[in-house]
């Protein structure tokens, strides 16, 4: 599920908190639906009547679907009263310096909580195992006044058994920031500020702990991380430093690569067996063989700050405001480059790998008129044919709110929200002239997909509005509205008075 | 014999020796050093009496041999000495004491022992696991020896001490000893402050050399010292400059600066003897089958050579080509010419001995020898030579360094020019490549002894140390990195492979679950 961008739902309302959050989340082929108003979590049946999720009166901040959507965790809280006083019914009738705000993780399936998990308050992003069977939670933003009630371990993740509900919380060094799996899922890598561990994914504990430096003065910052596909070695790049450490975790031990940067983005390519590094400050693609870490440069025009990747042994390389996008064949480690006509924001690679999408911003500053003028203060997106070096290049009329690829048998769509738009536009990527106008009845708000490969649109309706399509079949849709009238009427009452 | 302060520091002129396989990765200070001595240029070749001593550089002896499987490198700055196994290059660095300067490895390979002066103790490290006995030693030693067998350590002082010394009563006369197997420690008041320590070819006894003393200690159960006067002059006795040992052990053979005779001590009497040598005797060496002592006498021009089984047997005199100024001697294995040349005379030449017929020829080189080697099998000779100038050197040599490498079977020769102080060197074990490292020349000089000819390899970083892997084509060079970094290269490949970062691997901590 991808969300590019949602819009705050409040169309003249009385409430301070909206109805509805568009951005919706999938758990076994079901959209979810937080309501903020009334500190509720709707199911959006399809077909039937949507339904409040009982959560034990938590309310739901935060949803986050399992890679393969068959479960839905949901961050949550609750306001308690210190004072236990009987007569305490409300929140209005605690006095504020006695609230405290509750958190758990509660895992839903098939509408109801299966489980929950107390986790600390301010761990909050997840990292799934490849079996799906465990979560890693983890501090991935900021860490604000009060948002850890208190107290805050910035040396722990803590790991959940999603199918037990148990939970392990695991020191792993300071300022974790980034987890990876080992393809059997034995191990993961957790990587800290200037120390990386091997987790044993059956106790939670550290089987082994890499020191990234001898001196305690100086800061090793992973800024990436990959795992070769055997799952033998770890390539760290670090923060403003031309190094990559390679650790290795079958037997344990540490060597550097002296690299001509510090690396923008690090892929791996399991096909080719090799990883791709770019560089911000190096105008050169390095293509790192794990057989023998053998390491070739590619020279290219420009620095990239970007690389997206697909399975079939290719990768895109770009720089975010410039306008060279590099195709390289991590087989015959040719490089194609594509020249777009404005600045690169984001790149993306269709699932059949036929084209590469990169979105473009407005380049504003250059004097003269006619079609230049015209392409230059808008945004659009170029299609670059793999194996061509053409972009062709289309400019929207509006700012684009979301962009979805939909791969078919023998040609590849993006399906567009513009906005103020109303329709969304299927565009066929090999000839996006005329698009095709799909109907909608609001104005769109965010766009995702489903595992099933079908995609849902949620569209501007104060009581919520969602349709699900399959963008080459629209005829068949279906539209599901006014579930935010769930719970409309609420109460006031501390929940989970007088025990859990 | 003096000795350079090298990263690689061992044993002289012999051939397929292997003393010691850990070397101090950053002992790079004083590596090499130009001030051999020339003397006054174009002096006359047969006055003597100006130009200073011998200067007998072990520059091009044998690296010391790594263990079969193993290297081992010690990391003096980070108190680590560092492992390689061969031929997987696993790399595994483990913790010793506080900054160890020396590195010696048993014959059998089973136990490496560096000694550590931070923290006054040695590290006994077993050779497989990498497990550690640490044995307190006296304080303020700088010097360490071990046994040919294996059984034994030695530690002394042979340096002056720090004007700084603060270390309270401290003392220049006493001698650690450390039996290894049991890992116990005897300190021996030893009477005077050793220049140099020397073990019987059997490792029983330790022979420790002074100026007016010799002792003799016998390595078996409680030590105790002999001491054995070796000069007239208690309190101004002239310097013991050079020892040797007959290979039963019953002799041991004495060179003092400036004396007309060399003093022999009979190893079980104890009694002193002295014999007659020529004028100015500067070198003393054995020959490769031990049969023969054999003393440069460079103020006559002569070769005395003993029958090392009776040295007071009427010695073989043998004169040197006339106006040829020679006070050193280098053997190669039997069979090899020997070569005989002065890095005090200041003049660009050395002189072949066919060991077989006596004959000597005078033959050129570019520059003044400062320092000669030979490779393992005895087919190549190398001569580096300082960046003092000289009136007969060949065009070109001016300030620097050079290398010349002269084929042993027909004296065909090829020099070279050098951009930088040599600073190690390494022979391969078949004897057909040499490597050279040159002071903060980021490079690998890969010498190829059949076509005489010189490659480089870039490195990434200053080289401090190199060395060879015995049964494989690798040679492998120790550079300056924070964390580590070695580099090996494979002659038969030609590829370069470089591991940066092992230090770390002394911090992986494994749980035991």
């Amino acid at each position: 599920m991808t969300l590019l961008l949602t819009l705050a739902c409040t169309t003249g309302s009385a409430w301070t908190e909206p109805l509805w959050d568009p951005g919706l989340a999938e758990e076994s082929g079901v959209l979810y639906a937080r309501l903020p108003h009334a500190e509720a979590l709707a199911r959006l049946n399809a077909g039937g009547q949507s339904e409040l999720v009982d959560l034990d009166g938590a309310t739901p901040d935060r949803l986050v679907s399992s890679p393969d959507a068959s479960s839905l965790l949901v961050f949550s809280s609750w306001l308690t009263c210190r004072d236990d006083d009987p007569k305490i019914e409300t929140v209005e009738d605690c006095l504020y310096e006695d609230r405290e705000t509750e958190r758990e993780l509660a895992l839903v399936q098939d509408g109801q909580v299966t489980t929950t998990v107390d986790i600390a308050q301010h761990l909050d992003t997840l990292a799934f195992s490849p079996d799906g069977r465990v979560a890693v939670a983890y501090l991935g933003g900021e860490l604000s006044e009060g948002s850890a009630g208190g107290l805050a371990d910035v040396d722990s993740v803590t790991f959940i058994d999603l199918q037990t509900g148990e939970a392990s919380s695991t020191p792993v060094g300071f300022a974790p920031g980034n987890i990876l799996f080992t393809p059997d899922g034995a191990s993961a890598v957790v990587l800290s500020r200037s120390t990386a561990v091997l987790v044993d994914m059956d106790t939670f504990q550290v089987k082994v702990t890499y020191d990234l430096t001898l001196d305690n003065d100086t800061e090793i910052d992973p800024s990436a991380a990959v795992l070769t596909p055997d799952g033998s070695y770890a390539l760290v790049a670090v923060a403003r430093l031309g190094l990559l450490y390679k650790l290795d975790l079958v037997d344990p031990s540490i060597d550097i690569e002296e690299l001509a940067g510090a690396p923008s983005a690090l892929v791996v390519d399991e096909l080719n067996d090799v990883t791709v590094i770019t560089y911000s400050n190096a105008a050169q693609i390095d293509l790192l063989y794990h057989s023998d870490f053998s390491r070739v440069e590619l020279d290219v025009d420009e620095v990239n700050t970007g690389l997206v990747h697909h399975p079939d042994g290719f990768a895109l390389a770009y720089r975010e405001g410039g306008r060279d996008v590099y195709a390289v064949d991590l087989a015959t480690e040719d490089v194609t480059e594509y020249v777009v006509a404005n600045p690169v924001d984001s790149v993306q690679i269709d699932e059949a790998g036929r084209f590469g999408l990169a979105i473009m911003r407005p380049e504003y500053g250059n004097a003269g008129g006619g079609v230049d003028a015209y392409t230059d203060a808008r945004w659009g997106m170029s299609v670059l044919e793999i194996g061509d070096d053409e972009a062709r290049n289309v400019v929207f009329e509006q700012y684009p709110t979301g962009i979805e690829l939909v791969a078919g048998e023998t040609t590849t769509h993006a399906l567009v929200l513009l906005e103020g738009e109303r329709d969304a536009l299927l565009v066929d990527l090999a000839d996006p002239y005329p698009p095709v106008e799909i109907a909608l009845e609001e104005n769109p708000l965010a766009i995702g997909s489903l595992q099933s490969g079908m995609f849902w649109i949620t569209q501007n309706s104060s009581l919520g509005l969602v349709t699900v399509l399959d963008p080459l079949d629209p005829d068949n849709a279906s539209t599901l509205g006014g579930f935010a009238g769930l719970g409309l009427i609420t109460d006031d009452e501390l929940p989970r008075r007088g025990g859990e | 014999m003096k000795r350079f302060t090298l990263s690689l520091v061992l044993l002289a002129g012999l051939a397929a020796c292997s003393d010691s396989n850990f070397v101090s990765a950053d002992e790079a200070d004083g590596a090499y050093h130009g001030d051999s001595g020339y003397g006054e240029a174009g002096g006359d070749d047969d006055d003597d009496t100006d130009i200073g001593s011998e200067d007998e550089s072990d520059f091009f002896s044998l690296a010391p041999a790594p263990t079969p499987t193993f290297v081992f490198i010690a990391n003096p700055e980070r108190d680590t000495v560092t492992r390689v196994t061969v031929p997987d290059l696993e790399v595994i660095t483990a913790e010793v004491g506080n900054h160890p300067d020396l590195v010696e490895v048993t014959p059998d390979y089973s136990m490496g022992v560096t000694f550590n002066s931070g923290s006054d103790d040695v590290s006994i490290i077993e050779s497989m696991t990498l497990e550690e006995t640490r044995v307190d030693v006296r304080e303020n030693l700088d010097a360490m020896e071990m046994s040919p067998d294996g059984g034994w350590v030695v530690l002394y002082n042979s340096l002056a001490l720090p004007d700084d010394n603060t270390s309270g009563a401290t003392s220049t006369k006493e001698v650690s000893f450390i039996e290894l197997t049991t890992a116990t420690h005897s300190a021996l008041a030893m009477g005077f402050q050793p220049r140099d320590v020397l073990f019987t070819e059997a490792g029983d006894k330790a022979v420790f050399l002074g100026d007016a003393w010799l002792g003799v200690v016998e390595l078996d159960g409680e030590l105790s010292v002999d001491l054995v006067q070796i000069a007239d002059d208690l309190l101004d006795p002239p310097a013991s400059e050079e020892c040797i040992l007959s290979p039963d052990g019953d002799f041991a053979l004495l060179r003092q600066k400036d004396a007309d005779q060399l003093v022999l001590v009979d190893l079980i009497t104890l009694e002193v003897s002295r014999i007659e040598v020529g004028d100015t005797p500067t070198d003393l060496d054995i020959t490769p089958d031990g049969s023969e002592a054999i003393a440069v006498a460079r103020g006559s021009g002569e070769l005395w050579i003993y029958d090392f089984q009776d040295p007071t047997a009427e010695p073989t005199v043998l004169s040197l080509p006339a106006g040829e100024t020679l006070g050193s001697v280098v053997f190669g294995p039997e069979g090899a010419p020997a070569l005989l040349y002065s890095t005090a005379s200041g003049r660009s030449r050395f002189v072949s001995w066919d060991r077989a017929t006596d004959e000597f020829t005078v033959r050129p080189l570019p520059k003044p020898v400062a320092s000669v080697g030979m490779d393992p099998t005895g087919g190549t000779a190398l001569f580096l030579h300082a960046d003092t100038d000289a009136d007969d050197m060949d065009p070109g040599y001016e300030g620097h360094f050079g290398l010349s490498m002269v084929d042993l079977s027909d004296f065909l020769s090829n020099d070279y020019i050098l951009p930088a102080p040599p600073s190690g060197f390494a022979h391969s074990d078949d004897g057909l490549n040499g490597f050279l490292i040159l002071e903060e020349h980021k490079a690998l000089q890969v010498l190829d002894y059949g076509r005489l000819l010189v490659d480089e390899k870039e490195l990434r970083s200053d080289p401090v140390h190199v060395g060879t892997l015995p049964t494989t084509t690798w040679a492998y060079v120790n550079q300056e990195h924070e964390l580590g970094r070695l580099s090996f290269y494979d002659i038969q490949t030609d590829t370069l492979k470089t591991m940066t970062g092992f230090e770390l691997n002394a911090g992986i901590e494994i749980e035991e679950n």
